[in-house]
């Protein structure tokens, strides 16, 4: 009896108080902010970092919350399923652009509201420090002479670095299946297995290659971009080693679900451009070594659209692809 | 409920073959000389096998039932105890993204309380103060976004 | 020397104190409370460490998982929750000593070997860090196969009751863990088109179902059948813990040894340590048949191995900048943010900052002895509210947590088919630790195995074409087989006896 007076009196109260929220006041409560990767990683620190910048200009919690596995399936689903209300967003990553070519979600980049490009890390190529490959055109040429004697690794099968790897291999008319993948459950442990001498190359990003280079356990063979790296400068770029401007790397952005109302979407916006712009982020990013990016709403958008057609093209080619 | 252990081993025995059977399908993967099927269809043999093994012993140690049930599955009052428990869990995750935290949590523990006994006039006070420390554990200190359902306005 | 003392000048600032205290109560809260674990204690300071000074930072986080490892003990003993994976190993255990009426005992075993094994694995840090990291950076996946092997072998050690029954439980922990899309061939299993089994079943939901949820079910409908736990007062944690000390030296010091090992390796952590030195403290026990009633060696060689693998995961994170386990993966970023980065250099660059960092790790693990105790003073009132209160709330308790994890409602259904599927196993004598433990390896055994055949073109000799491979390779076989030798002496002993008494 108490207890059904009891939730009779509050439900009454709360219909007789409660205030309308609407667009005008966002954000009156606190934002879920989605990382589609586990405590820990690369895209776990810089969405943790974004999310306390976003707070602060925000001015109510912006809570991150890891939604990890199926190689960022359920996290991208989180965020493009969730309610347009301006209190779910997230990190969208390049696999976004990968996994519905492999047939594992229908999500694509036009399945969210982009709100901008924060981050872009180029693949490099690492190998053992006594490795007999002075640069990338003897990798190649040895690939080229003993196909599947060779083996890389540095993510799971299919994954970005895998891909790359692939893509690079497709556009100097190599076959793809001419270095064997190992795959790993990060680049990390794929770099150690390259340290242990289980394989031969790992592709991944200069970040994360960073202390066992630093170390002297590694060795960074090249840069697969247009301007050298900010934590190696002296390793070569792709044109000063064999002439190739081909490239191809990991992206992260924020994103929100579909159809968010205008106001909201210019105030997250401009949220997310101030957060970048910060100071802090800059610092963080360069103390990380994590390359900056910038591209706005429109640009996010056309630019998700072309790296899944370049990604797309290679997984395609390489057998990848569904 | 137990199970004869002859019962248990066919069972056993169905879900290994099942699994082995569903294992077939999966196709190998290019450039890895071990599938995805191998795994699943050890695992699926051992359980064949686990499950043969136990057949024969059930068989020898012989059994008076196939199926065994508890005493408690006489009594009524166990019996809708025991789909209280599972059904608080169902009506938890239905409910908690509609009704939000605060009721759906007030509601589950008042009724297992109410349910398992506890004095009337100590139900409404302890689901609400359990309700709430958890609620402030959890989402305050420890960032866990628990829904809030119908009582959004009120986020704090 | 003169870097040491430079180094306590930098401890012994309030700051560093404050942030210390702060954190070791932050971490308590946090490895007491089911479905959060040390790594999210760890990842939830991290804004908090953006605005500190580089040594009060990491003292935080050495600090908060020290005491979240340790913490996650007490609801392990009291309500059967395994606060942390760390601590599932031996979950049974401890709950069985309590309800034996032995919480006192358990909780100051725990509270002290905790210590022991941190400290034990804080000694191995300062010590011997660059060597071991050389060590541990030889392991790859052919070792990691061997490392996982022996560890699955010890789910035939923990079980009680008929091996038959352990294989077929751990048959389903292994299967449980092959659903997903997360294997070598990146091909989804099991996943009946649903986005949420992608990811595969999370350990955490699927621990707390089948612990604590079938506990609850099980007194939901027993409850007029008296479940007595004995009156126990629980004062007095620490009397008869240097009793115990002298009794199983040997289980302390072999738990924080292996503890240490395998928590500086890269690719295993706390978890794996607690359960392959449950195991081996079974196999190595005068008394085993004791275990799994409530005997408080196994708790003593695991609960140390848990916090020795914490110390020792930052070996290869300190020297390599190698993640040693997924909480020194968050430490590493931090480390790189506060201008201390990992590698070798860091023991010559800035060496009064490294001993600081030593000192808090001592510190933590003293700590841990009066905190932890008034954390236990604390949480023993939990026995003194009535079960009828105190089910539903634990119920309540478990549905949080395992959403905590990942944030999802699909894990509280999780949590419910589990806690059903161990309520039905136990009904029937099957143990369920061996499926717990499938799940925790299953995932590591494939992965491990397939690269290893990739790596050899197919040639399974490669697994013992190593020097450490080959080691660990021949031990595991003489483990396994070392019983079967035994059985067949002295199946042929009594054949003999048999014999003698017919011809005389």
């Amino acid at each position: 009896m108490m207890c059904r007076s009891f939730a009779a009196m509050l439900l009454s109260w709360f219909a007789l108080i409660a205030p309308v929220a609407g667009a005008a006041d966002y954000p009156v409560r606190p934002i879920t902010f989605v990382v589609p990767w586990g405590a820990g990683g690369g895209t776990d620190s810089v969405g943790r970092i974004f999310a306390l910048l976003l707070e602060r200009d925000l001015g109510k919690p912006v809570n991150v919350v890891n939604r990890t596995g199926g190689s960022g399936v359920v996290g991208h689903s989180a965020i493009a399923g969730a309610r347009p209300d301006g209190y779910t967003i997230g990190v969208l990553t390049v696999e976004i652009a990968m996994m519905h070519h492999q047939g594992l979600t229908r999500l694509s980049g036009a399945s969210f509201t982009p709100l901008g490009l924060i981050n872009f890390d180029p693949t490099a190529i690492q190998v053992r420090p006594d490795s007999p490959y002075a640069g990338l055109g003897e990798l190649l040429n040895a690939i080229r002479a003993h196909p599947g004697k060779l083996k890389a690794s540095g993510t799971a099968q299919g994954g970005i670095w895998h891909v790359s790897l692939c893509g690079l291999l497709h556009e100097q008319r190599i076959p793809p299946g001419a270095v064997v993948w190992v795959p790993s459950n990060s680049n990390a442990a794929g770099l150690l297995d390259l340290v242990a001498g289980g394989v031969d190359l790992v592709p991944g990003s200069h970040p994360e290659g960073r202390s066992l280079i630093d170390a002297g356990k590694v060795k960074s063979l090249v840069i697969l971009d247009e301007k050298p790296s900010r934590l190696y400068p002296n390793v070569p770029t792709g044109v000063q080693a064999i002439g190739t401007r081909w490239t191809m790397g990991a992206w992260r952005g924020i994103g929100a679900p579909r159809n968010l109302p205008k106001a909201i979407e210019a105030r997250l916006q401009a949220a997310v451009r101030k957060a970048y712009e910060s100071k802090e982020y800059e610092d963080f990013m360069h103390q990380r070594g994590f390359g900056l990016r910038w591209a706005g709403p429109d640009e996010f958008a056309a630019y998700m659209a072309k790296a899944d057609e370049q990604l797309g093209s290679v997984m395609k080619a390489v057998g990848l692809a569904k | 409920m137990r199970l004869n252990d002859t019962l248990s081993g066919w069972l056993m025995l169905i879900l290994g073959l099942t699994i082995v059977a569903c294992a077939l399908t999966f196709p190998p993967m290019p450039g890895q000389n071990i599938g995805p099927a191998l795994f699943p269809q050890i695992i699926g043999g051992g359980l064949a096998f686990c499950g043969v093994a136990l057949v024969r012993s059930g068989r020898r140690a012989g059994g008076p039932a196939w199926v065994e049930m508890d005493d408690w599955v006489g009594r009524p009052r166990m019996v809708f105890n025991f789909a209280l428990v599972v059904g608080a869990l169902v009506f938890y995750a239905l409910a908690v993204d509609t009704l939000g935290f605060f009721i759906t949590g007030f509601v589950f523990l008042a009724g297992l309380f109410f349910s398992f006994g506890v004095r009337r006039r100590w139900i409404a006070p302890v689901a609400a103060a359990v309700t709430l420390a958890l609620h402030f554990g959890f989402y305050t200190l420890l960032r866990v976004p628990l829904p809030w359902g119908w009582l959004e306005r009120f986020a704090w | 020397m003169q870097h040491v003392l430079e180094a306590f000048r930098l401890v012994c600032d309030p700051l560093v104190l404050g942030v210390v205290l702060g954190s070791a109560l932050f971490g308590l809260f946090v490895g007491a409370m089911p479905g959060l674990t040390a790594t999210m204690a760890v990842a939830l300071l991290v804004p908090v460490t953006f605005n500190l000074p580089p040594l009060p930072a990491i003292a935080a986080m050495v600090t908060a998982t020290a005491m979240a490892i340790f913490a996650g003990d007490i609801p392990g003993a009291l309500l059967r929750i395994p606060g942390t994976p760390a601590s599932a190993a031996y979950c049974d255990e401890a709950y069985a000593m309590t309800r034996n009426g032995e919480a006192e005992t358990m909780l100051g075993a725990g509270l002290v070997f905790s210590a022991i094994g941190g400290l034990f694995g804080t000694v191995v840090l300062v010590t011997t860090a660059p060597a071991l990291a050389e060590v541990a950076l030889k392991f790859s996946s052919f070792e990691y196969f061997w490392l996982v092997t022996l560890g699955l072998t010890c789910a035939v050690f923990i079980a009680p009751g008929r091996p038959l029954k352990g294989l077929a439980s751990l048959l389903i922990g292994l299967l449980i863990a092959t659903v997903g899309f997360e294997n070598p061939a990146a091909y989804p299993r099991f996943t009946f088109g649903s986005d949420e089994l992608m990811s595969g079943f999370q350990l955490t939901p699927v621990m707390i179902g089948m612990f604590a949820v079938s506990e609850v079910i099980r007194y939901a409908v027993t409850r007029d059948v008296p479940l007595e736990v004995p009156k126990q007062g629980i004062g007095r944690i620490f009397r008869g813990q240097g009793a115990l000390l002298r009794k199983y030296p040997l289980a302390a010091l072999r738990g924080s040894a292996l503890g240490t090992v395998v928590g500086a390796l890269p690719g295993a952590g706390a978890d794996i340590a607690a359960w392959i030195s449950y195991g081996l403290s079974k196999r190595f026990s005068k008394t085993p048949e004791k275990y799994g009633t409530g005997h408080v060696e196994g708790v003593i060689e695991a609960g140390s191995a848990n916090n020795s693998a914490l110390s020792a995961a930052w070996i290869p994170a300190l020297v390599f900048g190698v993640p040693g386990d997924s909480i020194t993966a968050i430490v590493i970023g931090v480390l790189y943010l506060k201008g201390m980065n990992p590698g070798p250099t860091i023991f010559i660059e800035n060496p009064q900052n490294i001993y600081a960092v030593f000192i808090i790790f001592f510190l933590a693990n003293l700590l841990m002895l009066p905190l932890g105790w008034m954390a236990i003073k604390a949480a023993k009132n939990v026995l003194r509210v009535p079960r009828n209160v105190l089910m539903p709330v634990i119920l309540l308790f478990c549905v949080v947590g395992a959403f905590a994890i990942n944030n999802s409602i699909f894990d509280v259904g999780v949590m419910l088919a589990f806690g059903l599927l161990a309520w039905f196993m136990e009904a029937n004598r099957f143990p369920i630790a061996p499926t717990i433990l499938g799940l925790v390896l299953g995932g590591m055994l494939e992965q491990n195995f397939v690269t290893s055949m990739i790596k050899a073109d197919g040639a399974p000799g490669a697994f013992f074409g190593r020097p450490i491979a080959g080691t660990l390779g021949v031990a595991t076989l003489l483990v396994w087989l070392s019983p079967l030798a035994l059985r067949w002496r002295r199946g042929r002993r009594a054949a003999r006896a048999d014999k003698v008494a017919r011809v005389s």
